[in-house]
């Protein structure tokens, strides 16, 4: 006999069971977001047990404060926005936090220019062959050179696929913004991954 | 951002419309330099899933859920007002528009004048002093309803004080203090 599947619950409805003391549900929440917020946290803060710490806490969070959850947004960008505030406060207590504003003059200054983290790690060899494992690994650096506002959006958008509205809510600013960062973090990471885009490296 | 690369960015993001869509997956046809970026934006897109899929690999969520609930368990110190209230602030004023706050202006000087014109009206309601000296039976007038409306005064007719003593129907004494402009 095959077993039945459990019910399915929409995330307001584990929500409101939530409220009301269900245990199994608020399991059934955090079995449906940990990797995502995971990999946000990750993406964020770059140490997984750093990262696992902060989902913990984040969903610890979620659950003390459901209560004021008011459902005018989707619970996963409330969840998504309390993670990316703690993994801020991390990278602040841990004084790895650098404001957009110094992040903007850095980046007209430098302009953008040279080949990037592959450039320099490659020295004179840019035609290396390098495993795609190996090419993710320098796009993670390269993510850790961006300020935390950039890392956050661009993470939203290239793992969770999230839209510049949801964004927009998790973060608590206008779509413009979302734009400009977007645009901001994905030509940082263009400008340091140069070599890769440009077909001058070989991937395996 | 240049128009054309805001643009771009939205067509890659699936945030144009369908025939904003259109338009632009025509015009990149004939643009190398528009196909090339989209290209670059797709070669990262496909980085950042090697990385994640990296990360999904070696990380295990087994018990993860129970680990949350013990560590709820542990934290039972109840959460204190002002951070309950500050919670509830940033989650009302993240999802409202600034549009609520003259709107609530308006509310709030609507309770006022409400409130004000209630007072207003609750002074009107104080029943006028009856006049003493043709009976020992007073009927008042204009009270609310909280005030027995028929009293038997058991000061003599004459007396001339503000402060005097009322037997209402059912025998209850009352005080009362007269302030007689």
């Amino acid at each position: 006999m095959a077993a039945a599947n459990p019910k399915e619950y929409s995330d307001i409805e584990l929500v409101n069971r939530c409220r009301n003391g269900d245990e199994m549900a608020f399991s059934q929440l955090v079995q449906r977001y940990q990797r995502k917020v995971y990999t946000i946290a990750l993406g964020m803060v770059k140490n997984p047990d750093d990262a696992m710490d902060i989902a913990q806490e984040g969903f610890v969070k979620v659950h003390r404060y459901i209560g004021n959850f008011q459902g005018s947004s989707s619970f996963y960008t409330w969840l998504y926005r309390i993670v990316v505030n703690l993994c801020i406060d991390h990278l602040r207590k841990n004084g790895r936090y650098a404001s957009d504003e110094y992040d903007e003059r850095t980046h007209n200054r430098e302009g953008g220019q040279g080949r990037g983290v592959l450039s320099s790690n490659l020295g004179n060899n840019p035609s290396a062959n390098l495993g795609r494992k190996e090419l993710a690994a320098y796009l993670q650096r390269a993510i850790e050179d961006l300020p935390p506002y950039h890392r956050a959006v661009i993470l939203m958008r290239e793992i969770e696929g999230m839209s510049y509205s949801d964004m927009a809510d998790t973060l608590n600013i206008s779509k413009g913004t979302v734009m400009s960062r977007l645009h901001h973090a994905r030509q940082k990471l263009q400008a340091a991954l140069q070599l890769y885009l440009e077909g001058d490296l070989s991937v395996d | 951002m240049k128009q054309d690369e805001k643009i771009l960015a939205q067509y890659y993001d699936g945030e144009l419309n369908e025939r904003k869509s259109a338009e632009v997956k025509k015009q990149l046809d004939s643009s190398h330099e528009g196909a090339l970026a989209l290209e670059n934006m797709t070669k990262i897109s496909q980085l950042f899933q090697v990385l994640h899929e990296q990360s999904q690999e070696s990380t295990s969520f087994e018990g993860f859920d129970k680990r949350v609930i013990n560590a709820i368990r542990s934290q039972k110190t109840p959460v204190p007002f002002s951070e309950k209230l500050r919670v509830w602030a940033t989650e009302f004023f993240a999802h409202r528009k600034l549009v609520w706050i003259p709107a609530a202006s308006v509310a709030g000087a609507a309770c006022v004048a409400v409130l004000a014109v209630g007072l207003q009206n609750s002074k009107q309601m104080i029943p006028t002093m009856p006049d003493r000296t043709d009976s020992s039976t007073w009927q008042a007038s204009g009270t609310t309803d909280s005030i027995v409306s028929t009293v038997a005064v058991t000061a003599p007719s004459e007396m001339n004080v503000e402060e005097f003593s009322l037997e209402t129907d059912n025998g209850q004494r009352i005080a009362v203090v007269w302030i007689d402009e």
